[in-house]
C-alpha cells in the first residue's frame, strides 16, 4: 500500500475503532483486511497505539508496559472506583454503596494530599476545570485537585464528591462549586444547591463554606447550602455552623433542624426548619380491581411527594425526606427521599448513605420490590408482593397455612423478629421471605472484589509494603469478621493469601477496622470479608498506603 | 493434570499484549479491554482444573476474551456491528507469529513517539483512546468536525508508525555497532 492507501485504510480502521463504521464500510475493511498481510499489521499497530495511550493515561500497570520502561512517566494515582456491595442486615434491606479506593499512587509512594476530592458518583453533564487545564467532563473516580472548578448542569444533572476522611458533598443541578483549601477544607458555591456531610475535622481546621461574602464554618455533620438569583438559604441538618457576613460585620450560630432562609440579606434571621411529614398515604382504594384476597401484586403506585415541605433544591423537588417503606414481614425500611424521576424515585438509605432507585412501578407504599440485594450481599432480584395496609402481617414458615405466630400448642416454634427484619425460631434459625416464599435466611455474608471489580474501570489495587486496608462495620450482633485477601505477587508471580480475623462488637454505631497485610505486594486479585452473624454491614472499604 | 495457578498467571501476563489486542478488536473500548483481560485471568484461576497445560490455556485464553468481547458488546451497545470470525482469527493469527522481543521493541519505541507527536494530535488520542470518548465527543471538545478528527487520528497512526520503524531501525543499527565493538575488544 502507498501512503495514501494507507491513510484511506487507516481511516476505515479508526471508525471502526469509534463503532461508527456502516455494514459496508466494515465489509470493506474485512477485505482488505482477509486479503492483504500487511493490512492486519497496521490494524495491529493502531490496536497497539491505543492500548498505550490508556496504558500511559491510566497511569500504566507495569505489566502492559515493556520489560525495561523507555522513559519514567507512569502516571497519575488510580482509583478504584467499584461500588462495593458488602452485606445487607436482611433479606432485600440494605444495599451498600462501599466504595474501594487507593489513596496512594503508582507514580509515587507518598499519599496523595488529604484534601483531594474524589469523584464517587454523577450523573448528567458535570464538567470540572482543574488549576490550568481546560474544561473536561467529569469521570467516575477521578481525584480533583485543590482549585478545580466543578458545574452540574440541567436537572438530570448532579455530582458527589468524597474527601479521604468522608466527608461528602452532593452537587445538585445547574450548581457550580469551586473546591479552595486553606487551613481546612474550603468549598465555595457559586450557584445552585450543595448538600454535604462532613466528618470530624482536625481541631483549629473547620471545614469553611462560602457563598458571596458569607463564609459558613461548620461546627457539625450536615449541611445544605443553595445560592440562586433569588435567595441563599442555609439549612442545618446535623450539628452546627457558624455563619459570617463579613461586609455586615455579623455573625450568628445555626443549630441542627434550623435555617436562615437567605444569607444574602442585609441581616442573619434563624428560623426552624419546617418539620418534615412523617408519613405518605397511598390511597389503595383506588385500585380496586387489583386486590385479590387481600394482595395487591401489580400496578402498585405511591406518590411519594410530601407536602408542604420543600428544600432549596434548583429544580423545586423536595430532598432529605425521611420515607418509612414497610416490607410484607412488617420490617420497616427508612430511606430519605432525594428526588423523583419520570421512571421512579431515588431514596438514600439512611445507614449507607447510597442513593438507590425505586421504579415507579416496583414501589408502594407496603412494599418494594427490584434492585435489592441478596442473602449474600450482591445484587439480586428479589420480589415482594405488597400487602394490603388494613390486613395484619402474615408468618408461615412451616408453610402449614396456619399465622405461625398465633401458634401456641405444644412443641410449636415460637417466632421472634430481629431488628434486621430477619424472623427466627426457638432454635435460632433464621427465615426471610423471598418470591418464593419463606427462605432460610443464609447466615453467611461475604463480598468479593474479584465480583465487584466488575463495576469499575481501573483494575486491581496495587498493595506494596505497609499497604493498609481499612473499612467501617455496623454490626448488630456482633461476632467475628473475618478477611481473605489474595495478593499476586507480580515479580515472582505467586498469589499470596492474607487472612486476618476481627472481633465485632454488637454497637449501634459504626466501627472502623484496620489491617495491613503484612509484608505482600503486588497486586490484590480477591478480597473477602465475611462474617458469621447478620446485621452486618461493610462500608467505605479503602486501601492503599497511608503516610 | 491441572495446571498451576503461577504457570496461568505467568502464561496469560506475557500474553497480555497479544490477549489484549484481539479483545479490542472487537470491544474497541480500552477500559473494558483491561477489564476482560483481568476477567480472562480469574476465569482460568476459577477452571485451572479444567486446563491441561500451557498451549491449552493460551488457546482457551483467546477463544474466552472473544467471547467476553462479544457478550460485552451485546450487553453495551443496541446494534454491534464487528469483523467477522474469520477475519478476527487471521488477525489473531498475525499477533501469534509477532515475536515478544520484537512487539516489546514497537512498545518501547511507541513510548518515545507519542512523546514527539504535536500536542493538538497527541491531545486528540488521549481523549481518544485515553479517556475512551467517543469521536463525536472529542470532536465536540475540540471544536473541529468529527471526520475532522478522523483524519487527525489516521494521520497519527501513520506517522506513528513511521517514527517507530525510524527509532527500531536506530536501534538495530546501534545493536550491530554495539556488537561489532564488543567483538573488536
Amino acid at each position: 500500500m502507498n501512503k495514501s492507501e494507507e491513510l484511506d485504510f487507516l481511516e476505515l480502521v479508526v471508525r471502526y475503532q469509534d463503532h461508527s463504521l456502516d455494514e459496508v464500510g466494515v465489509a470493506r475493511l474485512e477485505s482488505k483486511l482477509q486479503s492483504n498481510e500487511r493490512a492486519r499489521e497496521i490494524f495491529h499497530d493502531t490496536v497497539l497505539h491505543a492500548l498505550k495511550v490508556y496504558e500511559l493515561d491510566k497511569g500504566g500497570y507495569g505489566d502492559f508496559t515493556c520489560a525495561t520502561p523507555v522513559s519514567g512517566g507512569h502516571a497519575t494515582g488510580k482509583i478504584i472506583g467499584f461500588p462495593l456491595q458488602a452485606w445487607a442486615t436482611a433479606a432485600a434491606v440494605v444495599l451498600l454503596a462501599g466504595l474501594v479506593f487507593l489513596w496512594n499512587s503508582t507514580r509515587s509512594p507518598s499519599i496523595q494530599p488529604l484534601e483531594s476530592v474524589r469523584v464517587a458518583e454523577f450523573s448528567g453533564q458535570v464538567l470540572y476545570t482543574a488549576p490550568g487545564e481546560l474544561q473536561r467532563p467529569l469521570t467516575a473516580g477521578l481525584n480533583l485537585p485543590v482549585g478545580t472548578k466543578i458545574s452540574a448542569g440541567a436537572s438530570d444533572s448532579r455530582a458527589a464528591l468524597f474527601y479521604a476522611d468522608g466527608t461528602r458533598l452532593l452537587l445538585g443541578p445547574e450548581s457550580t462549586v469551586i473546591l479552595n483549601q486553606d487551613s481546612g477544607k474550603q468549598v465555595r458555591l457559586n450557584k445552585g444547591v450543595l448538600t454535604s456531610r462532613i466528618a470530624p475535622q482536625p481541631d483549629g481546621r473547620p471545614m469553611q463554606f462560602q457563598i458571596g461574602d458569607v463564609s459558613i464554618e461548620v461546627l457539625g455533620t450536615s449541611v445544605t447550602l443553595a445560592r440562586t438569583d433569588a435567595s441563599s438559604p442555609i439549612l442545618v441538618h446535623e450539628g452546627r455552623v457558624r455563619v459570617t457576613n463579613s461586609l455586615e460585620g455579623i455573625s450568628q450560630e445555626v443549630f441542627a433542624g434550623q435555617q436562615i432562609k437567605d444569607l444574602s440579606g442585609g441581616e442573619l434571621l434563624v428560623e426552624n426548619i419546617p418539620a418534615s411529614p412523617k408519613e405518605y398515604v397511598q390511597d389503595f382504594s383506588s385500585y380496586p380491581a387489583e386486590w385479590n384476597d387481600g394482595w395487591h401484586e401489580s400496578s402498585a403506585t405511591l406518590h411519594l411527594i410530601p407536602q408542604d415541605y420543600n428544600l432549596p433544591e434548583a429544580n423545586g423537588n423536595p430532598v432529605n425526606k425521611p420515607i418509612v417503606l414497610v416490607m410484607e414481614n412488617g420490617m420497616k425500611l427508612r430511606h430519605e427521599f432525594l428526588r423523583e424521576e419520570p421512571a421512579g424515585f431515588y431514596v438514600r438509605d439512611a445507614l449507607s448513605g447510597r442513593s438507590i432507585f425505586l421504579p415507579k412501578s416496583r414501589i408502594d407504599q407496603h412494599s418494594i420490590y427490584g434492585e435489592w440485594t441478596d442473602r449474600n450481599g450482591l445484587f439480586s432480584e428479589s420480589k415482594f408482593a405488597a400487602r394490603n395496609p388494613e390486613s395484619e402481617a402474615f408468618l408461615d414458615l412451616d408453610s402449614d397455612g396456619l399465622d405461625d405466630r398465633r401458634q401456641t400448642g405444644p412443641g410449636e416454634s415460637s417466632f421472634v423478629q430481629d431488628s434486621s427484619g430477619i424472623v427466627r425460631d426457638a432454635k435460632g434459625t433464621g427465615f426471610v421471605f423471598t418470591n418464593e416464599g419463606w427462605q432460610i435466611w443464609d447466615e453467611s455474608y461475604s463480598a468479593e472484589v474479584m465480583d465487584a471489580r466488575k463495576h469499575g474501570r481501573d483494575g486491581w489495587s496495587n498493595i506494596e509494603a505497609g499497604s493498609k486496608i481499612q473499612f467501617r462495620c455496623y454490626s448488630e450482633l456482633g461476632g467475628l469478621l473475618r478477611l481473605d485477601a489474595k495478593i499476586m505477587d507480580m515479580d515472582k508471580l505467586e498469589i499470596h493469601l492474607v487472612q486476618r480475623e476481627f472481633p465485632l462488637t454488637k454497637n449501634s454505631d459504626w466501627q472502623t477496622l484496620v489491617s495491613d497485610f503484612g509484608q505482600h505486594k503486588g497486586k490484590l486479585i480477591a478480597l473477602r470479608l465475611s462474617t458469621s452473624q447478620s446485621g452486618c454491614i461493610i462500608d467505605d472499604v479503602q486501601i492503599g498506603t497511608p503516610l | 493434570m491441572a495446571i498451576e495457578d503461577n504457570i496461568i498467571l505467568k502464561a496469560l501476563l506475557r500474553e497480555r499484549v497479544r490477549l489484549s489486542a484481539g479483545i479490542w478488536a472487537v470491544v474497541r473500548e480500552t477500559h473494558a479491554t483491561e477489564e476482560i483481560y483481568q476477567d480472562v485471568i480469574v476465569k482460568a484461576l476459577a477452571n485451572r482444573s479444567k486446563i491441561n497445560d500451557e498451549k491449552h490455556l493460551l488457546a482457551w485464553a483467546r477463544r474466552t476474551g472473544r467471547n467476553l468481547a462479544i457478550d460485552h458488546l451485546r450487553r453495551h451497545r443496541d446494534r454491534c456491528v464487528v469483523l467477522e470470525e474469520s477475519t478476527l482469527d487471521l488477525l489473531q493469527e498475525g499477533l501469534r507469529e509477532r515475536e515478544s522481543d520484537e512487539l516489546d521493541n514497537r512498545l518501547d519505541a511507541l513510548h518515545l513517539c507519542l512523546d514527539k507527536l504535536p500536542g493538538r494530535t497527541r491531545e486528540v488520542l488521549d481523549l481518544r483512546y485515553g479517556k475512551g470518548l467517543k469521536g463525536t465527543k472529542v470532536a465536540e471538545m475540540m471544536n473541529r468536525t468529527v471526520d475532522a478528527i478522523y483524519q487527525v487520528l489516521s494521520r497519527a497512526h501513520h506517522s506513528l508508525k513511521g517514527c517507530i520503524e525510524n527509532q527500531l531501525a536506530n536501534l538495530g543499527t546501534r545493536s550491530t555497532s554495539d556488537s561489532q565493538g564488543e567483538g573488536a575488544k
